[in-house]
């Protein structure tokens, strides 16, 4: 399996941590709470597009608010892949850091 | 949060457009609400910048997406394509073989095109050279011609400033003896002023510029003939021996001159020379048209204004002339004052003809197919593919046939050159053709072709209703069927008009070739008067007459194939003052008619004459025709202070090409006159060897300085056609083409109207047709379409090669024969091909054709 990219896993992270509220406009809230970053909106559909496109998200209809100018919200959630998808990484980074030695850093 | 602001309105446009359908309603609710979020926080102007930024950060996205998912489609189709290829082999072969052979025709005309055009543009200063051309005028006649008097060059550059340089050439090139060590050859010399170095591109690859102005005995010599006598010496300041009489110093080696050039010598020596050869003032005269001058000109030169000027300058130096200079653009020269421009109109022509049958060919295939695609379509639609899509689809596939076309053309085009180069007689090099220009001319004629052949298809095929495709009901075909038929009726008019004139042009041609000169050219050989021959001809004249395989000998000035001596201002009894025509002078000794076998059709000849003054003379029919006189025996000729007495006329004889018409003529013997340089001499029949052999034994001995050379005159007269039969020979080749085209088309369509009608005739095969009747009954309709595209190519055709013709003084009628026998033949070929389907077809088992009802 490819592993995630940064941004994808980011992504991931945080609709996991949004359970259930996380669409465009709060992904982006929150990627800019944790990181500093901001990023634009074209940058994290982007992310949001392929991982749907792959399986780890699904996509589904949330409701409308007036400040939408009245259109619906896609609300997204992570499947059972992308929660292995991130778990995988997860590894991966920690294989990693352990064969690290730890005055290497210092 | 106020409900009237609304976020910018063109950026939502543009958000709106680079969206996909099915993402719009989220984006915009996410790109809105963000908008409002900034408006509450940070104020109107901030959340308006805010979004028009993240629509502008949207877009570099989009538009990568975008790419990608054309990319995705287009490998699908390209993947559809090739399925098709594939599954229908036999008729994505011929498709794309016929439009192959109409690229590779196209690409090869195309090269000789630009070949033909390219002539003379080597030269690095072709745009500010000048040819001086000179009108003539005759009486009420005018006429134009390339040459111009030796005195005015130099006079041009003296007194014009914006004439930089001038150049004379002598017209004509000398054959002369060239002896250097053991090495002894024949070379042509080209006469001309050293400025010709200078004002055309002829570099040179050894010896510097300024030795050629060093003096009159110094020579360049081309690289070929550099080396067939000094090999890998440096040939510079080495001596060769001209004529065994004067010494030449080599001084310098150029380039060999391409074969695009209009301008061609292999040696060249000063102009001046020739005032050592025929006289001190030679080069100096305000007469004598024989040479040609080129200028060159600065930026402040006005054509217009300047040939109005020089006008009269000739005049001024010789006030009885009736010549005008003026100036002609030299890079013009070869496509009008050459009359090229009409061939490669012609060729041109030919090649988009062939062009255009290959692509009706590719159109007919591709939509007498397209039923068969109509369930693709109809699911393409199902699944959500607008018109625009299908009609993308159906034109990217006929491209994409075309650049397998393309390859498979260019494949050929290689593979051709060689015979190509025969064909045209040009040194064609593939690779030294293709460049930038061709390429790009062969891509658009490619993508051009691809997409007229795409256009019936796309159309087409993408307006199928779904619905009605996939319920099996199909399309009626009736509409294709008639189209295409159209088009097979198009495509076999330009192949009628295309064999019409083909027919045409071979009959001419041979009418050209066999038309009675007006003297008998066989057996007739002629060997040149030079070195010591000049003195002794007659003894050897009188010793070879005693053999028995000799029957006549005529000394001549000229060979009849190439005499250039004419003049005007002839004047006799009764002339009408508007007359004044240009004379051919041709001199010869008295058994000239007896030699050369012709007819005198008035008077006698001027070996009957008992008394054989030099003032007597001959002239032709067409001369006694112009002097109008009811007893033209005895009448008197006077030119100058010369009187002659015409005592014969002689029946018109081609003394040019026959293309040409025969001009006013005039055989003189004139002792005082003459300079023999041919001695023809007519063999019997019979022991031809024999003959050569003595003939050779008396040159030896008459002239030993010189190698033993002779020519048979009908030779002479091949080599004159040699450039037409040329033309002619590549004219049938394309059209043999073109046809094979057509009938590659014809062949596809014939096998799918039999496949779509397998079952009609097994039915018909049930109900007790016979095989004959049943190949009858298919290919009687093509005869009826082939007879219709007669009828409508001949008056076409008539026109074309009526035009033609009108440029020939001598030449065949158009007669019916040909029209009927190219509906014949046309006819025929189009049965052959049609048959052999129908006959595969009629053949079929009912029962195999009927199986699967």
């Amino acid at each position: 399996m490819k592993l995630l990219s940064r941004a994808e896993e980011i992504i991931l992270l945080s609709v996991l941590e949004l359970e259930g509220n996380a669409y465009g406009i709060s992904i982006r809230d929150l990627i800019n709470k944790n990181t500093g970053v901001k990023w634009s909106l074209a940058q994290i559909y982007d992310p949001l597009n392929k991982l749907t496109h792959k399986g780890f998200l699904v996509k589904y209809k949330g409701k409308s608010t007036p400040e939408r100018g009245g259109r619906h919200k896609y609300l997204y959630q992570i499947t059972e892949q992308g929660k292995e998808a991130l778990l995988e990484i997860r590894k991966v980074y920690e294989n990693i850091w352990k064969k690290i030695p730890k005055k290497a850093l210092t | 949060m106020s409900e009237s602001i609304r976020p910018p309105r063109i950026a939502e446009w543009i958000l709106r457009f680079i969206l996909r359908q099915d993402e719009q309603c989220e984006k915009l609710g996410d790109f809105e609400e963000g908008f409002h979020y900034e408006l509450e926080t940070k104020g109107s102007l901030k959340a308006y910048i805010w979004y028009w930024s993240q629509v502008l950060k949207s877009i570099p996205l989009s538009v990568k997406n975008l790419f990608y998912w054309s990319f995705a489609m287009l490998t699908n189709y390209l993947k559809i394509a090739f399925r098709h290829i594939r599954r229908h082999k036999a008729y994505s072969i011929l498709n794309i073989i016929g439009l192959a052979l109409g690229l590779a025709c196209c690409i090869l005309i195309l090269f000789w095109v630009q070949d033909e055009l390219s002539t003379d543009a080597f030269h690095e200063k072709i745009d500010s050279l000048y040819l001086v051309r000179t009108i003539q005028h005759y009486g009420s006649e005018t006429s134009q011609a390339s040459g111009s008097v030796p005195a005015l060059g130099p006079a041009l550059k003296a007194e014009y400033p914006e004439i930089i340089n001038t150049a004379r050439f002598n017209n004509g090139q000398g054959e002369f003896l060239f002896t250097s060590g053991e090495k002894k050859f024949k070379e042509l010399i080209q006469m001309a002023d050293p400025e010709i170095f200078q004002i055309f591109s002829f570099p040179l690859i050894q010896g510097i510029i300024e030795d050629l102005f060093s003096g009159l005995n110094v020579m360049v010599l081309s690289e070929s003939v550099a080396d067939k006598y000094f090999g890998r010496d440096n040939p510079v300041g080495k001596t060769i021996t001209i004529n065994e009489e004067y010494d030449f110093k080599v001084a310098g080696v150029m380039k060999d001159i391409p074969h695009n050039s209009t301008i061609r010598f292999n040696v060249w020596i000063p102009l001046e020379f020739a005032n050592t050869l025929w006289g001190p003032d030679h080069t100096k005269t305000w007469y004598n048209l024989a040479f040609r001058t080129y200028a060159e000109v600065d930026q402040n030169f006005d054509l217009g204004s300047f040939n109005k000027k020089i006008l009269n300058r000739i005049r001024q130096s010789r006030p009885e002339t009736n010549s005008d200079p003026f100036l002609y653009p030299f890079g013009q020269v070869y496509l009008k004052v050459w009359e090229r421009i009409g061939q490669i109109r012609t060729f041109t022509i030919i090649a988009f003809l062939i062009l255009i049958i290959a692509c009706i060919n590719f159109m007919n295939l591709t939509t007498a197919r397209s039923s068969q695609r109509s369930r693709e379509v109809g699911l393409r639609k199902v699944v959500g593919a607008r018109r625009t899509q299908v009609t993308k689809q159906f034109f990217g596939e006929s491209v994409l046939f075309t650049f397998i076309s393309l390859v498979t053309a260019l494949i050929l085009v290689r593979l051709l050159m060689p015979f190509f180069r025969t064909l045209t007689g040009k040194p064609l090099y593939f690779l030294s053709l293709i460049n930038l220009e061709m390429i790009g001319g062969i891509f658009a004629v490619t993508v051009l072709t691809g997409i007229i052949a795409g256009i019936y298809p796309a159309v087409f095929l993408s307006g199928f209703r779904p619905a009605a495709v996939l319920k099996g009901k199909g399309i009626s075909g009736k509409k294709g069927d008639f189209f295409r038929k159209i088009l097979v009726v198009v495509q076999f008019s330009l192949s009628v008009i295309l064999i019409i004139g083909t027919l045409v042009i071979l009959n001419q041609v041979k009418y050209i070739e066999n038309k009675n000169l007006g003297f008998d050219k066989e057996h007739l050989l002629y060997i040149r008067v030079e070195g010591n021959l000049k003195k002794s001809y007659a003894s050897m004249k009188n010793e070879l007459l005693q053999n028995p395989g000799i029957k006549n000998i005529s000394l001549t000035s000229h060979s009849p194939t190439g005499i250039y001596n004419n003049g005007q201002d002839w004047d006799w009894e009764g002339r009408d003052p508007n007359i004044n025509p240009l004379v051919t002078y041709f001199g010869v000794d008295p058994d000239f008619p007896e030699t050369f076998q012709m007819e005198i059709a008035q008077g006698e000849s001027f070996r009957k004459r008992t008394e054989n003054s030099g003032l007597n003379v001959i002239i032709n029919e067409r001369f006694a025709e112009i002097m109008e006189l009811d007893n033209i025996i005895g009448a008197r000729l006077s030119n100058g202070g010369m009187t002659f007495q015409v005592i014969g006329v002689v029946k018109d004889f081609h003394f040019t090409p026959v293309y040409r018409e025969i001009g006013p003529l005039l055989l003189y013997h004139n002792p005082q006159m003459r300079e023999y340089r041919y001695m023809f001499i007519r063999l019997n029949p019979g022991d031809i060897p024999g003959a050569l052999a003595s003939i050779k034994e008396a040159a030896k001995k008459f002239n030993p300085e010189f190698p033993f050379e002779y020519r048979f005159l009908d030779q002479d007269y091949d080599r004159l056609y040699r450039g037409l039969e040329r033309e002619m020979g590549i004219v049938r080749t394309f059209t043999f083409l073109a046809i094979m085209i057509s009938c590659l088309g014809l062949f596809g369509l014939a096998s799918f109207t039999a496949e779509q009608r397998t079952k009609e005739i097994g039915i018909r095969k049930v109900l007790g047709a016979s095989v004959p009747k049943i190949i009858f009954m298919l290919s009687k309709e093509y005869a009826k379409w082939v007879l219709i595209a007669n009828v409508i190519a001949w008056p076409v055709a008539y026109y074309l090669m009526h035009s033609w013709l009108s440029d020939f003084p001598y030449r065949i009628s158009l007669s019916w024969m040909i029209f009927f026998g190219t509906a014949l033949l046309s006819l025929l070929i189009a049965q052959i091909t049609v048959t052999f389907q129908a006959f595969k077809a009629a053949r079929l088992d009912p029962i195999d054709s009927l199986r699967y009802e």
